[in-house]
């Protein structure tokens, strides 16, 4: 069976710390969940602390 | 005994909160993102949501309700365990709110569509499965924890969300922590 080939020309080697970097860059300034924040916001709309 | 955990590496710190990211190793790769965000004041406290899930490099977006199945699933919860004591060092005065992505309704709706089980028709299993994980690991290592957290739990109620004082092995739809 033939293997995949891999055009190696058009890839580059990075390190994990710089590739989470990279994420990070893209991510910069993003709010990534922001479902679960509007559904945090709401619970805080309507809270209700019981003292035990 | 050190947990067994993958090294996470801060970033994007903000007033607004901050984010970390890893990468999980097992059959594939895949970068995981844990992200803290003010989103509302309480009792004098700046309340941050603590979100956590998969950065998908195709949709240059976070999935937070996919199921990895990388095989690495202690290292992972570890990991963002460990995030906590980092981001209290940052935000000392903080309150973290933690849900799980299968908390919501919409989560249930979803299930259901594709629920195999018979035993499902009262309430989905499925449902809050994630915030069990957090409440078990707060139950079990609640005396060490509550040296330097107080822990409270939430529980949806037709009137609203009630907190309380979090109770070891009692289910919760969401845990509020602060550092003492």
């Amino acid at each position: 069976m033939k293997t995949k080939e891999k055009n190696a020309e058009h890839m580059v080697q990075i390190s994990e710390s710089g590739l989470l970097s990279l994420v990070a860059s893209k991510l910069k300034g993003r709010l990534l969940f922001p479902e679960k924040v509007e559904e945090a916001k709401k619970i805080f709309t309507n809270i209700k602390f019981s003292e035990l | 005994m050190a947990l067994p955990t993958y090294q996470i590496q801060p970033q994007d710190i903000t007033d607004t909160g901050i984010k970390y990211f890893f990468i999980s190793k097992g059959p594939n790769d895949v970068i995981k993102a844990v992200e803290y965000f003010y989103f509302t004041d309480y009792n004098d406290r700046r309340v941050y949501n603590l979100g956590f899930g998969d950065y998908v490099i195709e949709k240059d977006e976070i999935d937070d309700r996919i199921n990895t199945d990388n095989g690495d699933a202690y290292y992972v919860f570890n990991t963002v365990l460990n995030t906590v004591p980092a981001f209290f060092n940052s935000f000392a005065d903080a309150a973290v709110i933690v849900r799980g992505s299968d908390s919501s309704n919409e989560f249930e709706e979803e299930c259901r569509k594709t629920c195999k089980r018979k035993n499902c028709e009262g309430s989905c299993r499925k449902r809050h499965q994630r915030i069990r994980t957090y409440c078990s690991y707060v139950s079990r290592e609640y005396y060490s924890l509550t040296q330097t957290y107080d822990f409270f739990g939430g529980f949806e109620t037709e009137d609203g969300t009630v907190i309380e004082r979090f109770i070891k092995n009692k289910s919760y739809h969401s845990v509020l922590l602060v550092r003492k």
